[in-house]
Parts: structure tokens; sequence; C-alpha cells
């Protein structure tokens, strides 16, 4: 086994901010201390711990959040998909560390430091600061990615020298970072003891009797004596995802950066799973109001940011959205799987073309703007009666008509639908009967189709039946 | 010196003299009618340009006039046909009785000129469909719109036809070809009259009858033997320039 512990230390403050470079001094409180802190408030001179009263007087304009540890928690479940690229075995350790098995990747993405470092990178794509601990133990791992301290291990590690490269490098780490009590660590430390390494010289036995037996509990799964068993995150099984402002948004540019951040969010629960969006809804409600929801439809499963912001916008511009948005959800009601469709119109020998290319960037943005009944495809199907002889279809999967067997008269290009009633005096017959009749389990009529043209010169398809005459068509 | 034969090889400078030799300029996609192949410029309907046809009334054969082109170029790649608000439905049977296939046409139905001319445009730098045929509204179709879609159509290489009534014949029009389609009172739909007004590389041309077909399902025999007498003259050219090379 091989744990790696990301250490995000500033998570509870930049879920708020989104983009670290923000010029202002800002804190997150936790019972009336300063809880975290960023670059800017350091700066001002405010420390962590301090209160309110004090560091609003260092810094007036202060922005301040309130801890809130339901959301850091709910924050941290949402940003595990980053981690399923790596390994499927994630498990989240509030509050602020993500833990990867990572044993079974190293040889995929060849060698340890390449996992390390696109970790790091995807991280601070999302705008977190990371620091990573690995070890042969979730909680050496940890306490490790806390200290900042990272262990040497050659490329392709084994279980052996992980372990012996991890116990050298606890040996000097100081055991604030251990997760003990703090009364435990103050005892500890007053007893001289202040590293790891002193710690696990003394002998256990003698350990056990001036201390809870919760200490050696701990040394054990932190050395690896005893086994550490973790609660790996599920994936969740549908995307739904919201983000609640803080100040409501008024204008079109602030909000795309919200539907950017909501679609890469998407993204990155579609591609573990190797699906495509075909349906999403998104809301977006104002701060008293039931929100508006707008829908986009996809031709075929999308996999990119890029497309799905594209057509989305299109779709928005039909919609009147809520003056004043406050929270913007994005929820994914159809996605299929990418094997279906993309590289498959051809059959196993390449040779013939079984299915034409739908143009799918083309129908959705018709779709987006317009709105999805404003286009067709045609199909032919096999049947005598002449408004049964096509469909339309808007439909995705879409399929191929098979063309009418034998059609014995003449056709129009133009197709009346319905059919037009007439009068007989302003046309002239050329050609006919042509005789199509329905059996009564298929609308039982029975009509005589003529060639005629029209006074203007206009050739037409006209029928007669009990009702009178009518036109059906143009022969264009 | 030098500038004038760069602008001599550009394509959109015509010369009296190809016309009169033509064959090697035979881009155009064939009509199917070799009298119409004859007095177009590249023998044919163009592959990139705007054409307008001038039509009052329904059913006098003005889409079965341009289907044998469509046939052809729809058999050339997997490229669309689009059709932008067609008055009436596309009728899948005949549309397929004259070989067009079926399951390239897209139909769009837009709700205002706007939206009409917008998924034009979309349509045309789509690159996924190699002709568009068009039906807008004459009240707010403007001169500029007109220009746009030319000069489009000429950038993203794709047929536009645009069908509008006669009487904006004496209005003028920056499309490259104009063609006006007589509706005749005795009808019967075997011939056609039709007056180019305007084309590339010539005056106008009046009364052209054409033979109209019912299923052109296969070329007729004498339009093949024409197209092929075409091509071996075309290869002896070929020949000779090599000899002489």
């Amino acid at each position: 086994m091989l744990w790696l512990c990301a250490h995000l230390p500033q998570m509870g403050l930049e879920m708020y901010e989104g983009s670290p470079a923000c010029r202002q001094a800002s804190v997150v409180i936790d019972e009336r201390k300063i809880h975290l802190m960023n670059g800017v408030a350091k700066e001002a001179g405010i420390a962590l711990g301090s209160s309110l009263a004090t560091a609003s007087s260092l810094a007036p304009d202060l922005v301040c959040y309130k801890r809130d540890e339901q959301a850091e928690k709910e924050y941290l479940e949402k940003i595990v998909p980053v981690a399923y690229r790596f390994t499927p075995r994630v498990s989240v350790s509030l509050p602020y560390d993500l833990m990867l098995e990572i044993s079974g990747s190293i040889k995929l993405f060849d060698g340890v430091d390449r996992i390390l470092n696109l970790l790091k990178h995807a991280l601070r794509r999302i705008g977190h600061e990371s620091f990573i601990g690995i070890a042969h133990t979730p909680s050496a791992a940890r306490v490790l990615a806390h200290a900042k301290i990272s262990t040497p291990l050659p490329e392709y590690p084994d279980t052996e020298t992980v372990r012996n490269n991890t116990l050298t490098c606890l040996r000097e780490t100081s055991l604030k970072y251990a997760e003990l009590a703090p009364s435990d660590i103050e005892r500890l430390s007053n007893m001289g003891i202040r590293s790891f390494g002193e710690l696990l010289n003394l002998p256990r036995n003698e350990l056990g009797k001036r201390f809870e037996k919760t200490l050696l509990e701990y040394l054990a799964r932190l050395v690896g004596s005893t086994f550490d068993p973790q609660k790996y995150t599920a994936p969740e099984e549908q995307f739904r995802s919201d983000i609640h402002l803080l100040d409501p948004v008024k204008d079109r540019p602030s909000l795309d950066v919200h539907m950017e951040q909501l679609s890469l969010e998407l993204v990155r629960w579609l591609q573990p799973r190797q699906l495509g969006v075909v349906e999403a809804i998104w809301t977006f409600s104002p701060f008293d109001d039931e929100g508006i929801s707008v829908p986009v439809r996809f031709s075929h499963p999308r996999t990119r940011v890029s497309q799905i912001l594209e057509f989305s916008e299109l779709a928005l511009e039909s919609f009147d959205l809520p003056k004043e948005v406050i929270s913007i959800c994005l929820e994914a009601t159809r996605v299929d799987s990418l094997l279906n469709t993309g590289a498959t119109h051809r059959d196993l020998l390449g040779t013939h073309e079984v299915k034409p290319v739908l143009p799918g960037d083309l129908l959705d943005r018709l779709t987006a703007r317009l709105g999805i009944a404003s286009w067709q495809l045609l199909r032919n199907l096999d049947d005598h009666r002449p408004e049964c002889a096509w469909s339309p279809s808007n439909d995705r999967e879409y399929e191929c008509g098979s063309p009418p067997f034998f059609t014995p008269g003449q056709r129009p290009l133009w197709l009346f639908e319905p059919p037009l009633p007439v009068r007989r005096k302003h046309f002239e017959l050329l050609k006919g009967p042509e005789r199509i009749q329905s059996g009564w389990w298929e609308g039982n009529f029975s009509r005589d189709y003529f060639v005629a043209r029209h006074e203007s010169g206009s050739l037409c398809w006209l029928y007669s039946n009990e009702e009178g005459w009518f036109q059906h068509g143009y022969f264009s | 010196m030098s500038g004038l034969q760069t602008l001599l090889s550009k394509d959109f400078i015509w010369r009296a003299r190809d016309l009169a030799v033509g064959i090697e300029s035979a881009s155009g996609i064939p009509t199917g009618f070799d009298s119409l192949d004859r007095l177009l410029h590249d023998r044919g309907w163009p592959r990139d340009a705007l054409l307008e046809m001038l039509v009052d009334n329904q059913g006098c054969g003005e889409l079965r006039l341009i289907m044998p082109g469509l046939r052809h170029l729809l058999h050339q790649d997997t490229r669309w046909l689009a059709w932008i608000n067609p008055p009436f439905v596309p009728y899948a049977p005949a549309l397929h009785s004259l070989g067009i296939d079926v399951n390239r046409v897209l139909l769009v139905h837009p709700n205002s000129h706007k939206e009409a001319l917008w998924a034009l445009e979309k349509i045309l730098e789509s690159g996924s469909c190699s002709a568009v045929l068009a039906w807008l509204n004459e009240q707010e179709l403007q001169g500029k719109q007109l220009r746009r879609i030319q000069s489009r159509a000429k950038e993203n290489r794709v047929w536009v036809t645009i069908f509008r009534p006669s009487r904006v014949a004496r209005v003028s029009s920056p499309a490259e070809f104009r063609f006006h389609i007589h509706s005749s009172r005795s009808n019967t739909g075997d011939r056609m009259v039709l007056s180019v007004l305007k084309r590339k590389g010539g005056w106008a041309v009046n009364d052209v009858s054409l033979r109209l077909q019912w299923h052109p399902n296969a070329l007729s025999t004498d339009y093949m033997a024409g197209r092929w007498n075409l091509w071996r003259r075309l290869e002896q050219t070929k020949e000779i320039t090599r000899r002489i090379a």
C-alpha cells in the first residue's frame, strides 16, 4: 500500500475566493477567532487565532467569511473527482485532506513523481494550493503532508523502501502534527519528547501505562503494525451541482465565469465514466423567487467545456434571466456512453458507410438558438399511403429509413400537409386516375389521384374522394 | 506587367476567350441539361456562389431543374443538403426517385426572417452542407443581406439557391446567377422555358427551352454521351499540351 495525502491548508478560504489573486485581505473565522487568512491579511499583520476585532483594526477593508464545516465537507467531496483520475481508491479526511491509495497507479503514470506533479497541477487549476505527503500508512502520509515534508522516493518504490524512508523522515518531525489530543501533546512536550523519533523510541508497554489506549493505537496505525481501513468515497450516480453566490450577479460576463466552473465540474464528472452529456438543465434563481430553467440538448454526447458552454449560451439567448441571480444550478438529465457514437459510423471493414455522419455541431447550434422543433431530418418509409411514406425526425438516435420498394405513379416534390380542399373547375386533369386505397385497420380511405394543371400553369397533385377534391402537392 | 499577370491569375477575372475555349474550366456541377451546361461559365451550377431562381408559381419544374445537379453534388462527398424555410413539405419518396439521398437532407424551419438569416449563415459556416435551398421573406430581405450570403457562400464553397418572385428581376442583386422560370399556361411538366438574366462570363440569354424528366434516376443517354465527349476532348487537349511540352 502506498498512500498519498493531499493537504489543502487554505481550502476553507479558497472555496469562497475562487481566484487566488485576490487583492483584498480576507479571513475565515471560527468561533470569533481567525481560522484561516490569505496572504494580504498576513502582510497586514493579522495572526491566526486572534479575534475579529483585532483583525478589523489591522485591515479596515477586511472580507470575512464564517466557517461552515458542513459546507467545507460538501466542497471537499465535490473536488474528489479530480483525484479519480489517478486512482479509484480515494477517501476524504476532514477537514482539508484528500487521501489516495496509489500503489496500483504508479506504473500507469510512470512514476510517483509524475502522479504527484499532475495532482498538484490539477488542484492548482481549480484554485487550490496543496502539500503532498507520501507514506506507507494513511496516518503517516497525513503527518508528512501537514509538516510539508516530502519523502525521498525512487521512481518505482517497493513497500520496504517506503516504510524505511517514511520512518526516517518521521524521526525529525515535530509532534505538533500528530493527530493526538492537544493535552497529550503538551504532556509529552513537558516530558521533553518533541519529535516522532523520540516518541517511537519509548517502550510501548510503559507508554501504555501512562497514556490512554488511543495513543498506542495511533502509533500502531502510524508505523503500520496494525491495519487502518479507510472509507473510500463512491462516485455520485447523477450529476447535479449548484453555486450559491454571496453577491447577486447582474451581468452576463460574470455569470459566464460561474457557468464555466459548473461545466468544468460536469466534465470532471463525465470523464472518468467515459460518458458524454446529452441533455442538461441550467437553473438560474433570483433571491426571492422561483428560478428559470434552461434546457440544453445535444445531438450526441458532449465532453468538452467549450462546447457545453457555447451551446448553453446560445440557448440562454431566448430566455429572460432574472435581473439578479443568486444561485446557479447545473443538472445532467441525460448522459450517454461515448462508445455508442463517435468513431463508429463505419462498419468493421471500414469500407461501407453505414450511416451518414450527422452534422452534430450545426444541429446543436440550431437547437440551442431556435429550439428543438426548428429542424427536421427526412426519412423514407416503405408505405403506399402518400402521407405515411415519409416521416420527419429530429432525434439524435436517428435511423435511416428504407426507401419505397416500388412507387407506381408520379410523386410530387412538394407535399401538402394536410391536403388542401380545392374547387375542381380551376384545374384541368392531365393524367390519372391512380387509385390509392388503405385497409380498414389503417385509416380506411380510397382516393383517386390525378396530375392536374391549375389555371396559372402549376402542375398539381389532386385527389378526389367522397368528400370532394383536394390538392395534395405540387410537381415542382 | 507582373501586376497584370497576377490579376489575370485571379478567379474572378473573366476573359471572353475562356468561354470560347471553355472545356478546361468544366469545374461546375453538371446541371443534367446539355444546353444549360453550355450557357454556364463553369459548365454547370456554381459550387460556391449565390444563385437566384425567380419563379412566380409553384409547380413549374423549378425543383426538378436543380435536382440533377444536387444529386451529383450529394454523390461527391458526405456533406448535406439544407432547405431553409421550405413553403411545403419536400416529399421524401419523390426526392428518392430523383436520386437524392434523403438521409442527408436537413430541413430548417426558422420563426422569423432574422432567424432564417442566422441559420443560413451558421449552415454556411459549419462546412457540413454542400448546397442550401432557401425561401426568404421578400418584405424584409435587403441587398446587404444578399451580399453577405454571397460572400459567405464564396468563402465556404457552398452552392446557395434562393427562390424569389419574378417582380424583383428589375432590382439589382449581388447574386452571381439569376434565372427566371416562365410559367406556361399549357404546362405539362415535360418542358420548361427559362431566361438567364445574369450569368458569370456572358450576357443574358432569353427563352432557353429544357426537357424535364420525371424519373431521371439514371442520366439520359444523350446527356451521358455529351459529357463523355467533353471529357474525351479535355483528355486530348491535355495529351497535346503534354506532347508540345
